[in-house]
């Protein structure tokens, strides 16, 4: 082991290469610093090159370098090494695909086992004390987790942002709906979402005009309902479901999601993002204006030209074998090369993007305003071996953006301890934590699955993973109660929940089954299963939560997450009622219901003596809240560590309440709103250093 | 975001106005656009020559946008046209105008484009069964990168043709490509001036090097392969004579111009092109009475009478590089043939320009050089060609890559056996009728593209569904064993019923 101080000062270093680390990179490299007028300016809006200052990142990933190929036969070789390994792998869970490194571990549904308090489960890479194991997991690779995303994209609604103030639950968000709007319209155009606006519907909301904008669309044209949802719909649109004492409609909505279709012409040209200085902090608005060219499709990263469309693989989860569900190498790819005078794409040389490097530690200077000083990490050569070198980066002049999500983030804070002295006494202290919630609030959304045989064949696995979502149960007075779920329709068969077909090949077999009797048995069989999907909402709870000790390490030294995690019965209740639904819907679509849980299940409880299990929604959340006291909360709205001055943390851990949406468009709606703040912060640096 | 590899700057020849009434030319030179067009008496040779210039010269002004040169070229035409009609009056003492009474104003303007842009069809058509069978040719799995480049150059060439069909329906000519007498029959050679055969073989050194042949912008750098007794060579057009004059200006002597003097794709068009240009021209001096002097005068109406509902729309067309023009004035048939020439079939110059940053990320090579690459088993992006550039930082056409490298198994693919025919497994009843069912639903993809083209849009998105079944019935033809050596492939026949 060797150490090594970086004499490099760059303006920003961006820990982690996921959507938010990557959209943060890709929204600060199209500006430039303008040094006549003393600001930031959109790189379109350059006049004199010799004016400009280019502001220099440092982008720094856990994962393998080979990942963070963007070009070419590099890039084809690692992505095709990961479909192989997802074709031969024979638990095809969402991290089958990718390398699981020891040198930067990853949480894997595989590892996850039914816990026995107090003795914590420590198979995987987390250690979980439970007393239920946290059941979703994430992947530390370049590109993060949205290689292995599904893809849908609804926008949180208006009131998952003010749950305290509306049910008098939770907490309410430091920032509304509104206020947030045109960010994730930025979202969906950075991320290329794929829907028909017109057709959302969403319960308390009278007046969808104003939930979208009137003249809204998304970028590209929806994606045609899979086979199996049509069928569904046939059978229960129109339909009523009671729960308590009232009758809800059953709602269908083709659900927005980040998989490339046609075009909307309507949505016309591409769009710039465009930093507008203004006088109300931070000082920099972002903006959406016209670019030249018409909107395309973006398809894989060494070939544009595949992946124009979705191709209806159904593998969305775990990865898409043509690239044409957005992952978040695309925005990282768009950070790195810009346009030059040719029209062609430059590898431009402001951003360098460091691999296999394992970010540990900050270390603050407390003369200097609490200032990040120095970042600490772990780099190793190769995937087999376990030497490392200790690389030391100066920060002092820098800003640090951690994007790491929401394990890593706050396993990075609680490992980063300095001294202070506060009323003549020396107090440790944990970077960002004034407010004690670092790594607290963790958070999933529980997915209660139902299944069944359809009167008839559906033929699950034609089209994308999920095309459909029931919206009823979204939101509705009820809340003060219990939890909320969105219900997506999920185009996978029985494979999730009870691992077909080789669970039916093995089930006709041991019968005696074979030649053309199994056949037509599989035949009857597959053909009609479906997959109802149940995302109840969890609330944040302070003892759900990420913690770090010297007793649990992983190979470079550095500390595992250890993960606290229970429900209450806030979801108990939210996960019955959603059953409770499932059984009228399973009798007015004259299906057989299959739906069996067992107490073998990991992830499984009684509730008013009936069991239910359920699964992770791969949603991790909430670790470190933004808000509006320092007291309680670890960003501002706008991620930026109330503690530092030099610190941001982006991600889905921002989120104070997770609402029943699908978690990355907000985080990236969030992360881009962060650019305002760190643009600001920037044009400070370069004055004051100047 | 593709660069032109057609060098932009190359200066393009002033048109040449010749004595008037010269009755003979000089050796090695050609007459003027206006004795081409309307002097009666001018040697075959002279017409030859005369077409050679004025097709290379007029493409060469519209599609590189120089419309002030254009107006230059026509000014002087219409001046010397002029001149000569004086010349007649003189002579005769008539007032008949010569353009009324010449050669080519006596065509059938719409047969005989018909005939010239069902060769394009043709033409683009022949390529795409040969690209199909070496992609499918290549087991599943291996040799990724090469299977993406083949798949979408064979997707581009489709564009091609459907782009061809928005120019025929833009001057109210119905397209054909579903008919018997559109299929390539293979091997068959080019019906142009080119000495190498097209066949359908497996994914090869052999068959790489034809393709580069295909889309050469100069002479082919790889001998094709020699096959022993072609079955039969392609007819240049069809049995009927459309255009039947006493003058020069007949298909006849057209053919033979195109086998002598079109070496490549892109002449081909440069051809259509020109005679495009003069129907517009003749159709503005029918209804003016006087030729067109500029661009404008000739780009929109006149025989720009098609339905624009037939035209294929660019966001029905992805998958591949390029983009798709719609047709509805001469701009939109510049639009096309630029970007047929562009992606490299027949870029005639021999150099392009070798700015370093051509070959950065987002670059998008012509045909030829992505059929290099592949060859070369190699990339041009990240090799240094200092060493074959000249002072003016040009290089060689011909110079291959010398980037990164390129890994190629040529093991990796079925031995299929070339130019295979249905006839070849008569006795085989199933194999036949596996070969049969492959047919049908090629087939089924001309149908989608010809109702498409007929003006049902909708129907091109089933090419996505059949292009999978094509496959996959594709790779199980080629799993049959023939002998110990060969298996069986694809035939790309007219299916019998």
């Amino acid at each position: 082991m060797s150490k090594s101080e970086k004499k490099k000062k760059n303006d920003v270093i961006i820990v982690g290469t996921g959507i938010s680390g990557s959209m943060v990179a890709k929204l600060l490299t199209d500006h430039v610093y303008e040094k006549n007028e003393n600001r930031i300016i959109h790189r379109r809006e350059v006049g004199s090159k010799s004016n400009i200052r280019e502001i220099s990142i440092l982008m720094l990933e856990a994962g393998l370098k080979a990942g963070l190929e963007l070009e070419n036969t590099d890039a084809l070789n690692t992505y095709s090494d990961y479909i192989k390994t997802y074709y031969e792998s024979v638990a095809k869970v969402p991290n089958s695909p990718y390398p699981n490194l020891k040198q930067a571990p990853s949480p894997d549904v595989i590892h996850i086992r039914k816990i026995t308090p107090p003795f914590p489960d420590k198979t995987g890479y987390l250690v979980q004390f439970g007393p239920m194991p946290f059941a979703s997991d994430s992947i530390r690779i370049g590109g993060g987790t949205t290689l292995h995303w599904l893809g849908t994209t609804p926008r949180m609604l208006p009131n998952d942002f003010k749950l305290k103030n509306k049910y008098n639950r939770a907490v309410d968000w430091p920032i509304d709906y509104d206020e947030l709007k045109p960010y994730y319209e930025m979202a969906e155009f950075e991320i290329g979402v794929s829907g028909n606006v017109h057709v959302q519907q969403y319960p308390e909301i009278t007046d969808m005009d104003e939930y979208y904008g009137k003249d809204y669309v998304f970028p590209m044209k929806e994606i045609p309902q899979s086979y199996m949802d049509k069928k569904i719909m046939e059978k229960l649109s129109g339909e009523n479901v009671k729960m308590g004492s009232e009758n809800y409609p059953l709602i269908f909505v083709p659900s927005p999601q980040a998989r490339n279709s046609t075009p909307n012409p309507k949505f016309k040209n591409t769009k710039l993002i465009k930093a507008q200085k203004t006088k109300k902090l931070p000082n920099y608005r972002l903006v959406l204006d016209e670019d030249k060219e018409k909107y395309a499709a973006i398809g894989a990263t060494w070939n544009p030209y595949l992946g124009e469309r979705c191709e209806g693989n159904a593998s969305c989860v775990p990865i898409c074998p043509v690239q044409a569900k957005y992952n978040a190498l695309k925005t990282l790819k768009k950070a790195l090369y810009k346009r030059n005078d040719n029209d062609s794409l430059t590898r431009i040389d402001n951003i360098e993007v460091q691999a296999q490097s394992v970010v540990y530690k900050l270390e603050v200077d407390t003369s200097d305003n609490e200032r990040i000083t120095k970042l600490y990490l772990r780099k190793y050569f190769s995937e087999d071996k376990s030497d490392f070198v200790e690389e030391v980066i100066d920060t002092s002049e820098s800003i640090v953006v951690l994007a790491a999500n929401a394990f890593e983030n706050p396993k990075i804070l609680l490992n980063s301890k300095y001294l202070k002295i506060e009323n003549n006494k020396t107090v440790e202290r944990t970077v960002a934590n004034r407010s004690d919630q670092v790594g607290r609030n963790l958070m999933d959304h529980m997915v209660l699955l139902t299944w069944g045989l359809f009167p008839e064949p559906v033929y699950p696995f034609r089209g994308p993973g999920s095309t459909t979502n029931i919206s009823t149960f979204r939101d509705g007075d009820f809340r003060g109660d219990y939890a909320p779920w969105i219900s997506p329709l999920d185009n996978w068969g029985w494979g999730w929940p009870a691992f077909s077909p080789g669970t039916d090949i093995q089930e006709f077999i041991r019968n005696g089954q074979f030649g053309t009797e199994l056949k037509e048995s599989l035949k009857h069989r597959l053909t009609r299963q479906f997959l109802i999907h149940f995302e109840i909402e969890q609330l944040p709870h302070p003892e759900n939560r990420v913690t770090i000790s010297e007793e649990y390490l992983d190979v470079m030294g550095i500390p595992r997450p250890i993960v606290h995690f229970q429900l209450t019965d806030y979801e108990k209740k939210g996960m019955e009622q959603a059953k409770l639904v499932s059984d009228q819907m399973m009798k007015q679509m004259g299906a057989k219901d299959y739906t069996d849980y067992r107490e073998g299940d990991n992830n499984t409880f009684v509730y008013n003596n009936v069991r239910y299990s359920y699964n992770g929604a791969g949603h991790v959340v909430g670790t470190h809240r933004m808000g509006d006291d320092p007291n309680k909360s670890v960003t501002n709205n706008y991620c930026k560590a109330w503690d530092h001055p030099n610190l941001y943390i982006v991600g889905a851990g921002n989120m104070p309440t997770l609402g029943t949406s699908n978690p990355t468009l907000t985080l990236t709606a969030l992360a881009i709103r962060s650019v305002e703040s760190i643009l600001s912060d920037i044009e400070q640096n370069i004055k004051y250093n100047k | 975001m593709r660069q032109k590899l057609i060098d932009k700057n190359k200066n393009v020849e002033e048109p040449v106005l010749k004595p008037k009434n010269s009755k003979s030319l000089p050796e090695n030179d050609f007459p003027s656009l206006s004795q081409l067009l309307f002097n009666k008496e001018i040697s075959i040779e002279d017409w030859k020559l005369g077409l050679k210039e004025h097709s290379n010269t007029l493409s060469n002004l519209l599609i590189n946008g120089d419309y002030e040169t254009f107006q230059q070229y026509m000014e002087s035409t219409s001046k010397s046209l002029l001149e000569m009609e004086l010349e007649v009056k003189k002579e005769t003492d008539s007032s008949i105008s010569l353009v009324e009474q010449s050669d080519i104003a006596t065509i059938d303007y719409k047969g005989f484009l018909q005939e010239l842009l069902q060769l394009a069809i043709l033409i683009e058509h022949s390529t795409i069964p040969p690209y199909l069978t070496a992609l499918y040719s290549i087991k599943n799995g291996t040799n990724e990168w090469a299977s993406q480049v083949v798949r979408s150059i064979a997707v581009e060439e489709m564009l091609h043709m459907i782009m061809v069909c928005n120019v025929m329906n833009a001057m109210d000519i119905q397209p054909s490509v579903n008919a018997p007498e559109n299929y390539p029959v293979y091997p068959m050679q080019l019906p142009l001036n080119v000495d190498f055969y097209v066949g359908l073989e497996k994914f090869s050194q052999n068959s790489v090097s034809t393709f580069i042949s295909i889309e050469s912008p100069t002479s082919p750098l790889v001998e094709a392969p020699v096959y022993q007794d072609p079955l039969m060579g392609v007819k240049l057009f069809g049995i009927e004579e459309i255009a039947r004059t006493d003058g020069h200006w007949n298909i006849k002597n057209l053919e033979e111009y195109i086998k002598m003097y079109v070496n490549t794709i892109g002449e081909f068009y440069d051809l259509v092109f020109f005679f495009i240009v003069l129907f517009q021209a003749l159709d503005y001096y029918r209804t003016t009475g006087k030729w067109p002097s500029s661009f404008e005068e000739i780009n929109t109406g006149g025989i720009f009478k098609g339905n624009p509902k037939k035209q294929i729309r660019p966001e029905q067309y992805y998958g591949s590089g390029g983009k798709l023009h719609t047709v509805e004035s001469l701009k939109g048939v510049i639009e096309v043939f630029e970007e047929i020439k562009g992606q490299g079939e027949g870029a005639d110059g021999t150099v392009f320009s070798v700015d370093p940053s051509q070959f950065g990320e987002g670059f998008e090579l012509a045909h030829y050089f992505r059929f290099k690459e592949i060859f070369h088993e190699h990339l041009y992006s990240g090799g240094d060609y200092k060493p074959f550039m000249d002072k003016d930082g040009m290089m060689p056409v011909s110079t291959p890559p010398v980037g990164n490298e390129l890994l190629i198994d040529w093991s990796a693919v079925y031995p299929i056996k070339s130019n295979f025919k249905i006839e070849e497994v008569s006795s085989n009843a199933s194999l036949s009728r596996m070969v049969n069912e492959f047919n049908k639903t090629y087939k089924k993809l001309l149908d989608a593209i010809q109702h498409a083209v007929e003006g049902k849009h909708e129907e091109l998105e089933k090419s996505i569904i059949i292009m999978y079944a094509l496959k996959e019935q594709a790779v199980n033809l080629m799993r049959q064993p023939l002998s110990s050596v060969e298996n069986a492939a694809p035939t790309f026949e007219y299916p019998i019923d």
